[in-house]
């Protein structure tokens, strides 16, 4: 008795639990989610008028769905911890660089998945140390420059639909432009007269083992941070996107959704085969008019649908992936437009079936196979459907 | 049909329940494939299922049939004769799923059907047999020798490692 009188004296409202049991959690919610669907669905309840039945049926649903939202925001943690992570490593590298640096917070309230959070902290910093190490100028040159003698990092977050943008801004002197391309044509990612837009060649500073630092230092390592970066953002199912001017500084942004768990999806059938598209890359489904189709014989056949304004390319999932077959006519399919960070890609497919939240499964083993997918989306009639990523269907050239 | 089905699975998880009474080491689950029987270490496998609806996936290989989603899982399917390159055959009721975990992911093996669980001690399973051309990692654990018959062992890790498929495609090609 007077135990737990001492224990609500202490009562902060705040309990901790241990990360696996939420996570158990969110898998029953998932399986739970899963029964209901299967239960409500069941070939036994066909043709009957089940009028209660319904309406118990609705009601249901509604509270699944609360359910599944409110264990979703159980497991939701403020980013504020990473960010703080990061500053105090603020003071080690000011003296491993021997600069001046202030790093300041913006957002740090921003709600993020623990399990997204818990993967972040490695990957920023590895942003973080390359801005303070070759994107920060020495006190000396920045005074020359008329800045202020700190430099300044700024990391912010927030939320933009369901996704969580992460900015991390540096004012220093900004990417070079001359020696990016130099390095990047003689990796072979431009030729020799190619003159890339600037968002795309900022991107190769990400690329595997790329770095133009020209004395390695410590900091920065060998260009194998960034692809800490890579690989962790593919993992999350984030995008980067790199912006600079020179003399001005850098500013690198990753949009990663809030949740890894359930991702709201438009389920499309194409030749007999289930995939889950994620809305937010969704621009327009339309039905498309064949004249606005053409296949241009120069490219090998490839195919641009007439958008908007523009001529956009069309990625065909049976050519993509090995092992389909082409069943219907373009004349009866429906086309969806992503938006892509190389622009927007047209995507034939046989049907749009439905929106919905769906349980996201990773990819493990045998599977990992699958190019261009984040993973298994569990349906709630459960229906297994493949998580495209788009990016990726505009990267690769399709079989080989 | 589905009773029949469901007998088999009952039968198989039976199985698989009256050995884990015992010690798991030197245990192995068997099943048919065509006249052929072979077997799996008991302690790989996690349940036996029947045949179930398999959602096709594209991007691997034939043998890869595609996945089902077990209780929230979603588990690939290897068919074990196209592993093999054995002739396809229809899925029928005695047609089984042998889930295992395999270094951390789970893959279900298609199998004409289970037959038991067998203890075979380890004297008397060849293990250094000169099959085919030696020197390499084997999908083949060994031979376990019993009065009535001879068991083909299988290795998991290899059975699904890349270098042995890529292997068996360029032979198959040649």
């Amino acid at each position: 008795m007077t135990q737990s009188r001492s224990e609500a004296a202490t009562d902060t409202g705040l309990m901790r639990v241990p990360s696996e049991r939420i996570g158990r959690l969110m898998d029953l919610v998932a399986e739970l989610s899963l029964s209901v669907s299967e239960t409500v669905r069941s070939p036994d309840l066909r043709g009957l008028e089940l009028s209660h039945f319904e309406t118990a049926v609705h009601r249901l649903m509604m509270i699944v769905h609360e359910v599944q939202d409110a264990a979703t925001d159980m497991r939701m943690v403020a980013i504020d911890e990473v960010f703080k992570r990061l500053r105090r490593m603020g003071r080690e590298l000011e003296r491993q660089t021997g600069k001046s640096i202030d790093i300041q917070l913006i957002g740090a309230e921003t709600q993020i998945d623990k399990l997204v959070a818990d993967r972040l902290y490695d990957p920023l910093l590895h942003v973080v140390r390359n801005a303070a190490d070759h994107g920060l100028e020495p006190p000396e040159e920045r005074a020359a420059a008329g800045k202020p003698e700190r430099g300044l990092i700024t990391l912010s977050a927030a939320q933009v639909g369901s996704e969580v943008r992460i900015v991390i801004e540096d004012d220093g002197r900004g990417l070079n432009r001359t020696r990016i391309l130099a390095k990047a044509r003689e990796r072979g990612f431009f030729g020799p007269d190619e003159e890339p837009e600037p968002a795309a060649l900022w991107k190769v500073i990400f690329k595997d083992g790329f770095s133009t630092a020209e004395t390695v230092s410590n900091l920065s390592g060998r260009g194998v941070g960034m692809d800490v970066l890579n690989t962790t953002m593919l993992e999350l199912r984030g995008r980067i996107v790199v912006d600079s001017t020179e003399g001005k500084g850098t500013r690198v942004s990753l949009h990663i959704p809030v949740s890894l768990a359930f991702l709201d999806c438009i389920i499309l059938r194409l030749a007999g085969r289930l995939f889950a598209a994620p809305i937010d890359v969704v621009s327009e489904i339309l039905r498309p008019d064949a004249s606005n189709l053409a296949a241009i014989s120069a490219l090998r056949g490839a195919e641009v649908y007439r958008w908007r304004d523009g001529n956009i390319p069309v990625c065909r999932l049976t050519d993509f992936f090995d092992g389909m077959q082409a069943e219907t006519h373009a004349e009866t399919q429906i086309i969806v437009v992503f938006q892509t960070a190389a622009g927007p890609l047209a995507v034939p497919v046989d049907e749009i079936l439905d929106r919905q939240q769906v349980v996201m499964k990773p990819l493990s083993g045998q599977l990992t196979r699958v190019r261009a997918s984040y993973g298994c989306a569990l349906l709630d009639n459960g229906d297994v459907a493949l998580v495209l990523d788009c990016e990726r269907l505009t990267q690769a050239e399709g079989r080989t | 049909m589905t009773s029949l089905a469901l007998d088999a699975q009952a039968q198989a998880v039976k199985l698989v329940d009256d050995a884990q009474a015992d010690s798991l080491a030197n245990m192995f689950l068997t099943f048919d494939i065509g006249s052929e029987e072979y077997g799996v270490a008991i302690s790989d496998v996690i349940e036996i299922v029947g045949m179930q609806r398999i959602m096709p996936i594209p991007d691997l290989p034939d043998f890869l049939k595609g996945v089902i989603n077990l209780r929230g899982k979603v588990i690939p399917l290897m068919d074990i004769r196209l592993r093999f390159d054995m002739p396809a055959r229809d899925y029928d009721d005695r047609t089984v799923i042998i889930v295992m975990e395999v270094e951390d992911a789970l893959i279900g093996l298609i199998v004409d059907g289970v037959r038991e669980v067998r203890e075979i001690p380890d004297t008397h399973i060849d293990r250094h047999a000169q099959l085919g051309k030696g020197g390499k990692r084997q999908v083949i654990a060994g031979l376990g020798r019993l009065e009535d018959s001879v068991i083909i062992l299988l290795n998991p890790a290899i059975l699904l490692s890349d270098d042995e498929i890529r292997l068996m495609q360029e032979k198959g090609e040649v």
